[in-house]
């Protein structure tokens, strides 16, 4: 366990270390760069200012000399600062990450509220009505965009009923319930789009599961159909469910652009399009790594509580 | 002495507008929400139009303009001039204080006016005050300034040359120190801004307590907020959602008296094909000015038929002896063919993807008339820095190219028809007769002879065409109707320094 735990860090870290080069690179590939961006199209400026500025921001430095430079950084636990406000990275992120903590863990919750029922119902009597509602429906779900759902909620909740808030993000500290409702919206069409693929998965492990041996022992014991279910099988399907949910809240950690500029949330994935845009190299290395740091330790998770949740896949481990 | 501005600047359909202020009442909270978001707080290297929206809020200048495009004295208690238009004094106003309660003196002026001098700064101010030769503090009150050429409209050059506390340049993200009627509170970035009313405003108070600036990327969403009210304002609308907006009861349209915000087609001018002149009247007669505005523009703005940046509805505009560029595609062929662009040529519009549809709707348009007389138009769309970088700074080569970009002026003539000096419009074009109309107009204090001598300027442009000027576009703003007291200047610059809750 321990030896599989060291040798999945370790693979991380190499990872990490390959992205940080490949994002260093690329970001330096493309045309432009945030002296210029900054300048927009101000007329007036000469050649020799702009070289001057880009003199100034270590833009003439050798790629190598500039890459060490950020990774030096790093090490000391200085993340660079942005070129425009010359905010630390570590300040931008610290303002970005409530919002995406928040709305991933809240968004996760719903996920599993519509998606538990909804596939244990499926499940039940597999070809069956309630089945078939919960795959059309859920099939919807896959297929709407995202800004479509949202835009829907927005006229539903926020113009017709007034209920919640349209858009904008309350920090906890200021006001727990502001918080919350101005989440809901937001967590709620994610999790419109999330439950769908839960769905799925769960409904496919619990038939999946049904189908052996023991569970026909269990409904010939004369166990009650839905302890059978909820007890014996749903145990058992959870545990590739969990490998799904994981990938979701690993891609939800990592901002998701589309509702943050649908709601206005201060996320981390506004953060990382808007650096991109504005070649704001300091910010974006590091926001990107930083994200795909999140992804991998989720993925790290668990996978860590996959095996301790499956006791097959601790012995495999044992044994690797 | 001499207060000279812009004068007035003809017909107001804004009900917010001069003069006729609302009753409001003191207090609340507004959100403001435009699709940009501020990426930083230095008044002087601001980039995106969008941040001059602080500029009321949390600064001042010497002068301003008020909401009627008259430039009015703000730190500066009166100026004078000397009679040869170059050197100008200004008495400053006293017992004001910055936000940090530090005393305002002639000394932060002077420091100020020379951090937007040094070229490192690289501001946008810079073709404004490019004439300043020295600027000292003569007095603890009075500053003084010395232009190399004369003009007699210096003060409203300044206008948007902001005064800081220069000791906290360096915390200006953090806790940017003004003498404005708002002071910031929290900053997130790109994403949020929250100010609040600067007890230590030397002026009357604003009437509101807090304003939030917000970035609403998404411009349906945003249409929803402004209905639900969770956004009060919503500046600059998409043309496309005006109409949609507009039919709301509860939300008002404001929209500056003379707009001033024009979209340029930069070519070129020394290089093939656009060097040549003919290429470039060419251009402009096959340009469908109407349905530009029409179809690009949804009809928010007026056509610029003489090619002119200032609008039609500008004091000093003229057209006398200028050529009308009537969409005329014959005409625009046989140039074009006299110009050696042949049937089966190809140009290209380098333009700015997803930001900006007006501009591929433009270039459609563009495209479909040269079609007609066998020149294709290639439309490539990249990402701002991509596009930035193919023709900035002036003095770049980009030979076959037509380059959308657009302009954000004042109505004063002074501070727009400069924008094709030499170094400054990346068109590279250098013409001494439009020089020389131009130091004769800036140096005229007289605003009758002045007219006369800008209608020259004028008239350079429209014969020699150094760029496109397709149309005059407004920015509109959508605001909700209990909000009073708000406007928009020419340029599109919005303002909420005396707005409150009726």
């Amino acid at each position: 366990m321990l030896k599989m735990v060291v040798r999945r860090v370790a693979v991380s870290i190499a990872m990490l270390a390959a992205l940080s080069a490949l994002i260093f690179v690329v970001l330096r590939l493309l045309p432009g760069d945030p002296v210029v961006t900054r300048l927009g199209a101000t007329p007036g400026v000469s050649a020799e200012t702009l070289r001057h500025l880009r003199e100034e921001a270590g833009l003439d430095d050798p790629i190598l000399v500039q890459y060490f430079h950020w990774i030096g950084g790093m090490l000391h636990g200085d993340f660079g600062s942005s070129y425009f406000n010359q905010f630390s990275v570590t300040e931008l992120i610290g303002q970005r990450l409530p919002a995406t903590l928040e709305l991933t863990v809240i968004a996760m919750i719903f996920t599993v509220l519509l998606a538990l029922p909804a596939a244990l119902l499926s499940a039940r009597g597999p070809g069956g009505l309630v089945d078939r509602v919960v795959t059309t429906l859920s099939s919807a779900g896959l297929a709407l965009p995202q800004f479509l759902v949202g835009v829907a909620l927005i006229t539903i909740f926020a113009v017709k009923l007034r209920w919640l808030p349209s858009r904008g993000y309350t920090p906890i500290s200021d006001s727990f319930g502001e918080n919350l409702k101005g989440l809901a919206l937001p967590s709620l069409t994610l999790a419109v789009a999330a439950a769908p693929l839960l769905i799925r998965f769960l409904r496919g492990s619990l038939i999946e599961v049904m189908d052996t041996s023991y569970i026909r022992t269990a409904v010939g014991k004369g166990v009650p159909s839905w302890r059978v279910l909820t007890s014996h099988a749903l145990r058992n399907a959870l545990i590739p469910g969990l490998t799904m949910l994981g990938m979701i809240v690993g891609y939800t950690l990592g901002g998701v652009v589309i509702i943050e500029y649908i709601y206005g949330l201060p996320g981390l994935g506004s953060l990382a399009v808007d650096a991109v845009q504005k070649r704001d190299y300091a910010v974006l290395q590091s926001a990107v790594l930083l994200i795909s740091a999140m992804f991998i330790a989720t993925t790290l998770v668990v996978d860590i509580l996959t095996s301790v949740l499956d006791p097959r896949l601790r012995s495999e481990a044992r044994r690797g | 002495m001499a207060v000279a501005g812009c004068s007035s600047s003809g017909s107001d359909n804004s009900p917010d507008s001069s003069g006729s202020t609302a009753a409001v009442q003191t207090g609340g909270k507004i959100t403001i929400g435009a699709a940009q978001g501020i990426p930083q707080l230095n008044p002087a290297i601001r980039t995106f139009a969008w941040e001059e929206v602080l500029f009321p809020l949390l600064w001042d200048g010497l002068s301003e303009t008020d909401s009627s495009g008259k430039v009015v004295p703000d730190l500066a208690e009166s100026w004078k001039v000397s009679p040869d238009q170059k050197t100008w004094t200004f008495k400053l106003r006293s017992g004001v204080k910055f936000s940090n309660g530090k005393a305002l003196t002639a000394d932060d002026v002077v420091k100020s006016l020379d951090y937007y001098r040094n070229p490192k700064t690289a501001t946008q101010e810079a073709n404004k005050i490019a004439t300043i030769t020295k600027v000292t503090a003569t007095d603890p009150s009075t500053v003084t300034v010395q232009l190399s050429a004369p003009n007699a409209l210096f003060p409203s050059a300044i206008v948007w040359v902001k005064i800081m506390d220069m000791d906290a340049l360096k915390t200006i993200n953090k806790d940017p120190i003004g003498t404005g009627p708002f002071k910031v509170s929290k900053f997130v970035p790109g994403q949020s801004l929250n100010l609040v009313r600067n007890d230590k405003y030397w002026g009357k108070a604003a009437p509101l307590d807090e304003i939030d600036i917000v970035t609403a990327s998404d411009s349906t969403a945003a249409a929803n907020s402004l209905q639900s009210g969770d956004l009060d304002v919503l500046w600059s609308v998409p043309a496309t959602d005006v109409d949609q907006i507009a039919s709301n009861p509860n939300i008002k349209l404001v929209k500056p008296a003379v707009p001033s915000q024009w979209p340029d087609w930069e070519v070129d001018t020394t290089s093939a094909p656009f060097n040549n002149l003919k290429a470039r009247q060419a251009l402009a007669y096959a340009t469908d000015r109407e349905q530009v505005l029409e179809a690009a523009y949804y009809g928010q703005g007026t056509v610029s038929p003489y090619n002119d940046p200032l609008n039609e509805e500008n004091p000093m505009f003229s057209s006398e002896g200028m050529t009308k560029y009537t969409y005329d595609l014959d005409k625009a062929k046989q140039l074009f063919a006299e110009a050696g662009v042949k049937s089966g040529d190809t140009l290209i519009w380098w333009g700015v993807a997803g930001q900006y549809p007006e501009w591929n709707t433009s270039a459609q348009i563009l495209q479909a008339s040269l079609k007609k007389i066998g020149i294709n138009l290639k439309i490539e769309n990249n990402d701002l820095s991509t596009w930035v970088e193919k023709f900035y700074p002036a003095g770049k080569s980009f030979p076959n190219m037509i380059v959308p970009n657009f302009q954000s002026t004042p109505t004063e003539p002074a501070f727009s028809l400069n924008y094709f000096q030499p170094g400054r419009c990346q068109c590279n074009w250098d013409n001494a007769e439009y020089k020389a109309a131009y130091k004769k107009a800036i140096g005229e204090p007289d605003e009758a002879k002045r007219k006369e001598y800008w209608a020259e300027v004028q008239k350079v442009i429209n014969q020699d065409v150094p760029e496109i000027v397709p149309l005059q576009s407004t920015v509109v703003t959508a605001v909700n109707s209990k909000l009073q007291n708000v406007w928009v200047d020419g340029g599109g610059q919005l303002h909420l320094e005396e707005a409150g809750l009726s």
